[in-house]
């Protein structure tokens, strides 16, 4: 394509849409325990191992 | 009837003079040209492929190849696509915040907590209320493999013996349990022996620290108002030292109205040694202090300079500024983005007395203690307003924002701060989090063309571990 580049293929979809362990970390929206978005956190299945939190 | 091609599906944007556009509902992102930025705009505005195509036209000739590359992705499901599948999720108590300490050595001038001690008289924890929380955390939390406590303040290394021996309480007594602790510090009574305890012990440090001398004297000072930035440093250089390889700890700065030069704060923050860094707008009523309206244009000029420099100096090695950490491969799923913090409900705090409040930021307000560690939870129809109240689709300005699968729906202390209700959204800070966003994304798509993701899993292999 000519006027439209792709970058990010449907990341949303990479996920098991019926996912919802909760393991992962609680986000702090006023970040003052972690940073803000959870957007920017990640999967604690994805990670399993993983000693810290950042 | 609904719009076919709703702006809430999609998100066209320019920041640092790039055009860039988000498929809201799978996180698709898409770098356009002028003209099919120009399209995706006026088909949003106007809900015509026509009307849309006619206007390219008369803007910059011809638009039927714009047209079919929008159509095609549309198709493809990478433009307006349908929502995910989502439900309310069962939220269960998984976090403590332990204010081990309703007092501190600093009186930062920008301080929630009132100089640290809630606006009561200061107050440490005793063990016997600690080792009860933990208690009731493990109690409420049947089922859940991960449970977190952070050590919080005032100054939290006030107590410090306190801490040491809740973590090793915890993790004695409830081995069932993957225990993960943080400790919110000002860093100014850390020494190397509590930073060797800390980090066998695995546990993760947030550090406040503004930026240069300059800017962190401004706020960040001494009961008699002395400057803490050279106090400071060598302990927060040292930790950053010490966990050089692991990680495990980052620099927390905030910014204020007088203090909206971000880019220079940052990278002055990275200069320093930091490898880890995240600087948050403060969030207050004082009007010579909190981010305003005005501010934001100042400080998006401000996120673009930064969004620049940060990729640029990736090329000489990764470093995190946490705003710019978006996955573009995968990150949190679904269920996780549409709720929020958890904030009395998943997450809870508690003062030095057991009282227990949503999150740290309302502890001291009496009219949202929600019980005590050791009687139970009294109010259980304000549990129950905060458990609406971290789901995204319960809040309606949050259900139409394109940021809503990033932010969350934002933070409810805010929201009772700004306008005295959990679920209306304190504006200024969605304008701040919609202009981060935008910024993250400009980030990775820069990485992605210099060859330079910044920690991510591919999906093949995400997949094959979600099983």
């Amino acid at each position: 394509m000519r006027h439209i580049k792709v970058v990010a293929k449907r990341p949303f979809w990479n996920i098991n849409k019926k996912h919802d362990c909760r393991e992962c970390q609680t986000p702090c929206k006023s970040a003052c325990k972690t940073s803000v978005t959870v957007g920017n956190q990640v999967c604690e299945v994805k990670k399993p191992i993983k000693r810290w939190i950042w | 009837m609904g719009k076919k091609y709703p702006g809430s599906n999609v998100h066209p944007f320019e920041f640092n003079g790039e055009y860039f556009a988000l498929d809201v509902n799978t996180g698709s992102l898409l770098e356009v040209d002028e003209p099919a930025f120009y399209f995706l705009g006026k088909l949003i505005e106007s809900d015509s492929l026509s009307n849309a195509t006619e206007e390219t036209e008369k803007a910059y000739g011809d638009a039927n190849e714009v047209r079919s590359e929008v159509e095609n992705l549309i198709n493809q499901g990478l433009l307006f696509s349908k929502p995910p599948n989502y439900f309310e999720s069962e939220l269960k108590l998984k976090s403590l915040c332990l204010n081990v300490a309703h007092a501190c050595n600093f009186a930062c001038k920008y301080c929630f907590a009132k100089q640290g001690n809630y606006g009561e008289k200061s107050a440490l924890m005793d063990f016997k209320v600690a080792k009860r929380a933990i208690d009731f955390l493990h109690e409420n939390s049947e089922g859940r493999e991960h449970l977190e406590v952070d050590f919080f303040g005032g100054e939290p290394l006030l107590d410090f013996e306190v801490v040491k021996k809740t973590i090793k309480y915890a993790r004695s007594t409830y081995p069932d349990k993957k225990w993960r602790f943080t400790l919110t510090t000002n860093g100014s009574l850390l020494t190397e022996s509590m930073e060797q305890f800390l980090y066998d012990n695995d546990v993760s440090l947030v550090l406040s620290l503004d930026g240069n001398k300059e800017v962190n004297d401004k706020f960040r000072v001494l009961p008699d108002g002395r400057g803490t930035f050279d106090l400071i440093l060598p302990n927060l250089r040292m930790v950053a030292e010490h966990r050089k390889e692991s990680g495990g700890y980052y620099i927390r700065g905030t910014y204020t109205h007088s203090t909206l030069e971000i880019s220079k704060t940052v990278m002055d923050l990275h200069d320093f040694g930091f490898k880890y860094i995240s600087l948050e707008p403060v969030v207050t009523k004082d009007g010579g202090i909190n981010i305003s309206k005005e501010d934001l244009p100042r400080l998006r000029k401000e996120y673009e300079k930064l969004a620049k420099e940060y990729v640029e100096s990736q090329k000489e090695g990764e470093w995190h500024f946490f705003h710019f950490n978006v996955d573009l491969e995968a990150g949190p799923c679904i269920q996780k983005r549409i709720h929020g913090c958890g904030a009395g409900v998943e997450y809870m705090a508690v003062a030095p007395n057991g009282d227990i409040f949503p999150c740290h930021q309302f502890d001291g307000i009496v009219e949202m203690r929600l019980g005590n560690v050791f009687t139970g939870i009294e109010r259980k129809d304000l549990v129950e307003q905060f458990r609406k109240a971290n789901f995204l689709f319960n809040k309606k300005e949050c259900a139409s924002c394109w940021a809503r699968f990033y932010c969350s729906g934002g933070c409810l202390a805010n929201n009772y701060t700004m306008n005295g209700d959990i679920f209306k959204p304190y504006e200024t800070g969605c304008e701040t989090q919609r202009m981060r966003i935008e910024a993250a994304l400009f980030v990775q798509a820069k990485l992605r063309d210099l060859g330079l993701k910044v920690d991510t899993t591919t999906s093949e292999e995400f997949r094959d571990s979600v099983k």
